[in-house]
This record gives C-alpha cells, structure tokens and sequence, in this order.
C-alpha cells in the first residue's frame, strides 16, 4: 500500500524545502517533489540580495525577520551583512530615493542617508557622480548557489521524503486527499502545498485554478575573481542595480533587467538588450569594473500578480490546498514566510498574517 | 531586414568551405573567427613572428585555405569572439561579438556554426602544474610558433595526436624522453586497417613513427600517468601499466621519469557552446567524442535556420570536414531559398567515406570504463576554480545528480572557461557514483558569454542619459 | 625550465623587441605571443589561484584561462596577444601584491 502523507509539497525551492522541515519538525510526514533539482530555481540563481532598502514597504515586517533567519543560517549559506548603499546619480532620482527610503524607514527599516563624502570614504572606488545615497547597516547577501546544498543537507537528515526530476503531470482530489502523479510513481497525501516558484502557474492549474501570475525573466551576471573594489551592497534609487562583490572577489550585478522566454519553454534566456544596460549602470556605479570581465550571465523566474503580493494561505475552492509563493523579495523573506506557512497548516498562531490568495487582484504600480 | 544570409561561425576546415560554397551561391554572408587567421586548428597559421620556416602538409593545406577564403573575396573578421548567440522578435539571429575591444550586433537568417573541438584531459594528481599542456595545445603551439614546451618533454595520451606531437617535437629538434600510450600496439594495427581509405594519411603515420624509431625514442604501450611530481612546475612523471579497461594495474611495471614538460591528451571532444546557447539539442555518442550537436547528414540541427558542420556535430576528422561545411551550406542555401537544387548523393558519400578514416582515429582515444579511476581523489579537475575530485564526489554523494546543482554546490565550472575542460571528468565522476549514463546526467544549462566580455567593451560609448531605465519596482 | 624557439636552418623569425612582465624587462619576437615570450624567457606561472597553487599556460588556442595576464591595462589570454614593443604585461597576482603594498588592507 502506498503511503499516505500528511502533506505532499510541490517545488524544492527555497519555500517548498523550508515549509517541508518545520512541518517535519513538528511532526507532519512530508513529501516533496522538485522537477528539477533543490534550490536551483530562483532560489538558487538570483543574485542573493538581502537588502532592505529594496523591500516594499508593506513587507519590510517580513524581510526583517528574514534576515534574521538568513544570519542564523550564516556561513553554510555563505551570509554576510555588509552594509548597503543606494546611489542616485541626479535630481530626479535623488527624489525618488528621498521618497521610497522614508517610507521605508516608516516601516522599521533602519535606512538613513548620509553625503556622498562618507560613501566614497567607505567606498572610494564608486563614482563621483553621486546627488544623493542611502545606506543601511543591516544590508548583506548570502551566496543563492549554495541554497541547494544547504536545504538538500538539510532534508538528509529530516523525516521529509523528497524526490528530485519529479515533475507533477497530474493531481486527482478526493474526499481522502490528494493523488500526485509523477511520471513514473503515484504518491498519496491529505493535504497539498503548492511552492512551485516561477512555475506556480503551471502547478496551480493542475488543481485547475488559473492565477493571473506573470513570471519576470530577471537577469545577473557575475566577473571573474577580482582584488577588493567594494565592500557594501550597492543599490540604485530605482532599484535597477544590485552590486556586491562576494568573499571569492567575483562581483555579481543584478537589478532585475528582463531576460526572455517562460516557464514553459524551461529556463529563461539572457537578452542582450537588457544585459548589456545592466552592466553599463553597474560600470557607470563602480568605473573601475572596466579593468574585469564578464564570464556568466543568467536568469531566473520570479512569479508575481497583479498587486505584487505574496500568495500565502488555503485555496479557496480546494479543501485541504496550500499555496506559496509569488513574494516579491522571496529569497530574503522566503525562510520565514515559510514558517508562518508551516504554523497556518499546523494550525498554530501566526507571528504575522498571511496573504489570502482567493482576494481581489487590482492592479498596482505604486 | 536581417544584416545577413548566413553567418558562419568558425573558419577551419568545415566553416570555410560552407562560407565559400555559400558566397558561391550568391548568399550575403559573415564568417567570424576567434583566432587570428583562418584555417582552425589542423591548419593553424603560422605566427607573425616567423618571417619563413620549412613547409608541412598543414602549412600547405592552409595556406591553400586562406588564400581561396581571399579569392573569393568573403567578409572574414578575425579576432572576432562570439558571446551571444539569440534570437530576436522578428524570428532572426541576432550573434553578439566582440572584435579587438568593440562589441558588435548583427543579425542573419541562418547560422552555420563550425566552431570545432576541444581538447580532453583525463587529470590526475599534479596535472595542473605549469608544463603540463595538452596535446592539442601542444600542436597548436608547434604550427604557430615553431616553439617545444621544454628541453626534456614526455608525450602521453592516446590517439593520433600523441605519435604526432612526438613527431613534431622531433621535427622541430626538441627531444623526447618518453612516450606514455593508452594505446596498444594492436589497437594501432588494427585502426590501420580502417585507416586504409587514405593511404595518404595512414602513409604519413607510418613516417611518423618511422622518425619516433629512428631516434630510440622509449615508446610505454598500454600505460598511462599516473602522477606529476613537482612543487611550481612538472619535475617527473610516474607511469603505469594499465589493464584493458585502461585502469593502472597494481602489478604492473611502474617507472618515474624525469622531465620539464608534459602534454598529455585523452582525445578531442566536440565544441558545443555556441549550438547549446541557440538550443539545439544535444546527444551523447562516445565513438564522435562524446556530447555533440544533433545533426542530420546536412547539418541541419533541430532549431530552424542552425546547422552545424565540422567536429563539433561529431568528431568526424579534418578530412570529412570540408564536406560536412559544403553539405551545411548547401541545406542552408535550401532554407534560404539562394541558388539552385542540386544532386547532393555523390557529396554525402564522398563525406562519410572521409569520415572512415576520422571516425578511426577517434576510436582510438574512446576513453575505457577504468580510465577514471586513475584520477586520485586529491587530482584538481576544475583549473579555474580548484575544484578536486574529492570535493566533487562528496557533493555527488550527498544527492547532487544533476550537473547544474554539482556546479552550484562545488563551484566546479565556474571559473572563466565555463566548465569547458572539467565538465565532462565531473560527469565521469558522477557515472561512477550515481551510475546513470552520460545521456541521463546531460549537460550544465548553457549561459552566455561564449567566452569572457570585457567589461571595457559593454560600457564603451556609453551615456547615463541614453540608459533605457524601465519604471522603478512598485513600493 | 622553459620553452625552447626551435631554431632549425630554415627557421627565421622576427626582430627581438623589448617588453616588460611585472617591472621586469624581457625580450622576444615581434609578433609571436606573450604566451610564448614569456615561457621562452622561463616564465612558465601564468597565475597563482585563489588557494596558492601555481598554474601556466594550458590550451595555446584562448579558452582555458589559465594564461589571462594584465596587458596593457586589459585582462586578456596572453596566448591570443601578439608580442609588440614596449608592451606593458603583469599577472593579476603581481596587481594585487601592489595594491597591498599600496596600504588597500581590503585587498
């Protein structure tokens, strides 16, 4: 006789592999199934960002406690608080940090701005041309490609059962739970948590549910090795820049520049259009990233909705179905939100509410 | 409006001859090449050091080469590394090149990508000291510079490539301490026999040897390195025998020979980037080298308007690979709807009788079973990043299968070739732990650059006020 | 050890120009490769990676990495670089070695 679960979980990314320990933990026999490999979605390819100062603002409660959980993950992750600048480099965008990082710092982000004086004694290498900067004590990074490792060593030594290139082609509700079928196994389960990532979409409409989820193609790259030229995360006012450099002296530049393709034509593609502008802003920050090359360049899937919040809770129309995902800033706020996920099923308290995924979507730019 | 027809990337023997098959025909086309001057690797030029030096039957095949490449007057740009390989909204190529420190765009309906094969190193403890060269490297700097890598050199390895850099080294009046081969001396003979449809060539093999004789030069059947001993640079060597799996017996004879240089080579395995960026799909045949682009007989790959032509849709040899450019050309031509149909049955047979004799020498270095199990585990198998075997096989054993999660967990492949000479000793290494076929492990996911962008480049000519900054993300 | 120019009677090169490698002053042929200068002047170390351990010169064709050294200002495959006068050569160890004496603790 098959096994019948507690709880089957769909996606081995950050928020599938950390909801499947704490439910563990607490004693929930768990299965999850990865299509690929752990971690290697957007959980393992971003550009490992954990910057408050580019959190929304409604969700700064959530990044603050994400961080805290990252600098409890620490080396195995490769974490470091660093520090973060935010550079605008004229009037317009001088503004516009002056509005986004008050309201920032309104919801408990500990952002202040400081003259450009203290940045380039910090920072010598960063341009001269600077109006305005913003800096946060609290910024850092963790290095996204060890994400898999470090949730698959984790799985090893929990209760989960987890399966790797074990793409779901069909679910089949009951009143008893859930059937899930992989290519080859069935696997049996009460209660189902979707944690698809990017390919969310794809996951909720096996349950036949149609979520109006975008997937964005966002970009990094990555030089070789290089000797010290910063030693903050460097931001832009507009958010299009992320800079650091990484303990191994390779310096990744991300900002969330478009790549193309789907979800469902496998991995996105790098676009030269967007790539190119990328490393120029990054160039235009640091000039001295002239003297290096780029070796890697690549993208991840980020889902999101209309409204740019997370879907975090029960599906409405399917008894006993979970979903997560969809957060904007998921790989800082991802091992907790994870938590809050694991105690709903479980019944507990909630530190924080959730997102209801049955709401209203409308559209939002602001 | 694309910029051009056809865009042929790579000017060796294959890619040449489709770009003047195809400009023949009346097709608007590029050739770019990374190196300085046309002709690949078999038929590398010389360098512009050497104002004059004695002719080889390479010197004269290229030279031949490049001087019909000028006659038929092609658009040919040199130094010119492709990086990006995409298609754009109107369904064209559009190929990223850097050329002497400027970055150019342009845009074809087909590609003909002729972009070769690489060397193969199995490694093993030591052979990431400096002196340590491969076999192909070892060619390449003999036809360029006319330069030996030391005063004392062992040759190692296994196929064509090992008698003729031996033979080589002796040409240029370097010496030869010893000769370590994979090989037996019965696996010669008989790829002679399927050798016999070039007399010609199986000819010149046999002077090689007749030269590596002649100079008493120690020849170590069915053996192999099993170490390089040095602190900064190559000291010695030592040698064992193998067993038919190509493993270092326990029993066998055991030697440590002293040199200042090493090239060692394990065969060539087809050079697959710029066909993984543009998607095609990929196989696995170890008697053509190994993960090669799927190609019919014309080149044509699964992705419309890509053909390949050459070693890297399977290592097939310099002699198949004018056809394979001129049988690429023609069904791109096809596709392009440029000139005539033409009766092609004579050209496909004339190709894979060529292929005879290339598919012969690569059988020579099909790597056996026990090959790996000489690499110790303290052996470097990723230069760039200094990833071990041992490192490797603890990610591996810890549950990362796939080459995208071993690369992640190890960094192996990460450095600034691209896992182009550890990625596939590390699928090697996972055979032997996961015990999946090659073609079940597949290939790291592609990623552009082909080859590292100077930054120098990217930000040329740029101004702040011309950056297509998109709405900022919502608050 | 080094790299030999075989010199056989029918061999002629180019004139000998002079270059320097990390402050030192060589001398090889106009127009070959760095690559090829500096290990026929007995600099075979390309680079030092991140653990100390020594590497050379690898694949003569630019892909390996292994030989990239500052040239004139740019990291680029010393092997894909024609030797010309006055060129100005240093390995990315020689770079960081200066920027620590510099007083940069970062480094």
């Amino acid at each position: 006789m098959t096994k019948n679960y507690d709880i089957a979980i769909i996606g081995g990314g950050i928020m599938g592999c950390a909801t499947a320990l704490h439910l563990a933990q607490a004693g929930m026999s768990v299965i999850l199934l990865e299509k690929d490999d752990i971690g290697q979605g957007a959980s393992g390819v971003n550009a490992g960002t954990l910057s408050l100062q580019i959190k929304r603002v409604k969700l700064m409660p959530y990044a603050l406690k994400g961080h805290h959980e990252w600098q409890k993950m620490g080396d195995k992750v490769g974490f470091v608080k660093t520090g973060g600048y935010t550079l605008a480099f004229n009037e317009r965008e001088a503004k516009l940090l002056e509005e986004r990082m008050n309201l920032k710092r309104e919801a408990g982000a500990n952002i202040e701005f400081v003259s450009p004086q203290i940045l380039h004694k910090n920072e010598p290498n960063i341009t001269k041309k600077i109006v305005a900067v913003s800096y946060c004590a609290d910024d850092g990074y963790a290095n996204s490609s060890l994400t898999g490792q470090y949730y698959r060593n984790l799985l090893n030594h929990s209760s989960v059962d987890y399966f790797e290139q074990s793409q779901i082609i069909k679910i089949d509700q009951s009143d008893k739970g859930f059937n899930v079928h992989t290519a080859n196994p069935q696997y049996k389960a009460k209660r189902l948590l979707l944690a698809g990532g990017g390919w969310m979409k794809q996951a909720a409409a096996l349950l036949d549910i149609d979520l109006p989820i975008q997937a964005r193609v966002n970009t990094v790259s990555v030089t070789e090795r290089s000797p010290k030229l910063i030693s903050n995360v460097i931001g832009h006012a507009t958010g299009l820049l992320t800079m650091k450099q990484k303990a191994n002296g390779s310096i990744l530049i991300g900002g969330g520049w478009q790549g193309t393709g789907t979800p469902n034509d496998g991995r996105g593609k790098v676009h030269s259009q967007t790539v190119i502008p990328n490393i120029q802003l990054g160039q235009y920050a640091l000039p001295a990233l002239s003297a290096l090359r780029i070796i890697r360049s690549w993208t991840g899937f980020e889902a999101n909705v209309p409204d740019f919040y997370p879907l975090a809770g029960a599906l409405g129309n399917v008894p006993n179905a979970y979903i997560l995902g969809c957060v904007r800033g998921g790989f800082t706020i991802g091992p907790y939100i994870s938590k809050l996920m694991g105690d709903f099923i479980l019944g507990n308290e909630l530190e924080l509410p959730l997102f209801d995924p049955n709401r209203q979507f409308t559209q939002t730019g602001k | 409006m694309s910029d051009f027809d056809l865009i042929v990337i790579g000017a060796g023997a294959a890619g040449s001859r489709a770009a003047m098959e195809a400009t023949k025909a009346g097709a608007k086309i590029l050739l770019l090449d990374e190196q300085a001057e046309a002709g690949g690797q078999v038929w590398r030029a010389k360098s512009p050091s050497i104002i004059s030096a004695p002719k080889t039957p390479e010197t004269i095949a290229g030279d031949k080469l490049r001087s019909d490449l000028k006659l038929e007057n092609i658009l040919h740009i040199v130094n010119a590394r492709v990086w990006q390989i995409e298609k754009n909204n109107d369904d064209l190529w559009n190929i990223g090149y850097l050329n002497n420190g400027h970055l150019h765009n342009v845009t074809c309906k087909a590609i003909i990508a002729a972009t070769g094969a690489q060397e193969r190193v199995i490694p093993v403890t030591g052979s990431q000291l400096p002196g340590v060269i491969g076999l192909a490297a070892a060619t390449a700097l003999f036809k360029q510079h006319l330069t030996t890598p030391g005063k004392q050199t062992i040759v190692a390895g296994c196929g064509p490539l090992l008698i003729f850099t031996a033979y080589e080294i002796l040409r240029l009046g370097g010496k030869v301490c010893a000769i370590i081969s994979l090989n037996s001396k019965t696996n010669w003979a008989k790829a002679s026999i399927d050798m016999m449809t070039r007399p010609d060539l199986l000819w010149r093999g046999a002077t090689w040897f007749a030269k590596i004789t002649a100079a008493r030069i120690p020849i170590y059947w069915q053996s192999t390195v099993t170490e390089i001993i040095g602190e900064t640079h190559i000291e010695s060597v030592n040698i064992s025998a193998i067993d038919a799996n190509w493993s270092a017996t326990s029993h066998g004879q055991k030697n440590n020979i002293k040199a200042d240089s090493l090239c060692m080579g394990h065969g060539l395995n087809p050079a697959i980037e710029a066909t993984k960026l543009a998607d095609a799909t990929h196989i696995y045949s170890p008697e053509l080298g190994g993960w090669h682009v799927k190609t019919d007989d014309f080149g044509r790959t699964d992705k419309a308007g890509l053909y390949a032509a050459g070693d890297n849709a399977g290592i097939y040899g310099a002699g198949a690979a004018p056809y394979r450019g001129k049988l690429a050309a023609i069904a791109a031509l096809q596709f392009l709807n440029i000139g005539k149909t033409q009766n092609t049955d004579k050209l496909v047979a004339k190709m894979k009788s060529a292929a005879k004799f290339g598919l012969a020498t690569t059988k020579l270095t099909i790597l056996r079973k026990g090959m790996i199990e000489n690499t110790q585990q303290t052996a470097i198998i990723c230069r760039c990043e200094a990833v071990s075997r041992q490192q490797l096989e603890a990610e591996i054993s810890s549950g990362a299968h796939s080459p995208n999660a071993i690369k992640s967990g190890t960094r192996c492949g990460m450095g600034p070739c691209g896992g182009r000479y550890c990625n596939d000793v590390a699928a090697l290494i996972n055979q032997t732990i996961s015990g999946k076929t090659r073609q079940q492990i597949g290939l790291t996911t592609s990623r552009p650059p082909i080859r590292p962008l100077p930054i120098s480049a990217i930000a040329q000519n740029f101004d702040y006020d011309d950056l297509p900054i998109p709405a900022p993300a919502p608050l | 050890m080094r790299f030999f120019r075989q010199t056989g009677s029918k061999i002629k090169r180019s004139q000998l120009v002079e270059f320097s490698f990390n402050g030192t002053t060589y001398s090889g042929h106009l127009g070959e490769s760095v690559t090829v200068a500096l290990a026929a002047n007995g600099i075979i170390t390309t680079r030092i990676t991140h653990d100390g351990s020594p590497r050379g010169a690898f694949c003569f064709m630019g892909s390996c990495q292994e030989c990239v050294l500052l040239i004139d200002g740019l990291r680029i495959e010393a092997c894909q670089v024609a030797l010309s006068e006055g060129l100005i050569v240093q390995s990315i160890g020689c770079l960081i070695a200066e920027q620590k004496a510099k007083g940069d603790e970062n480094v």
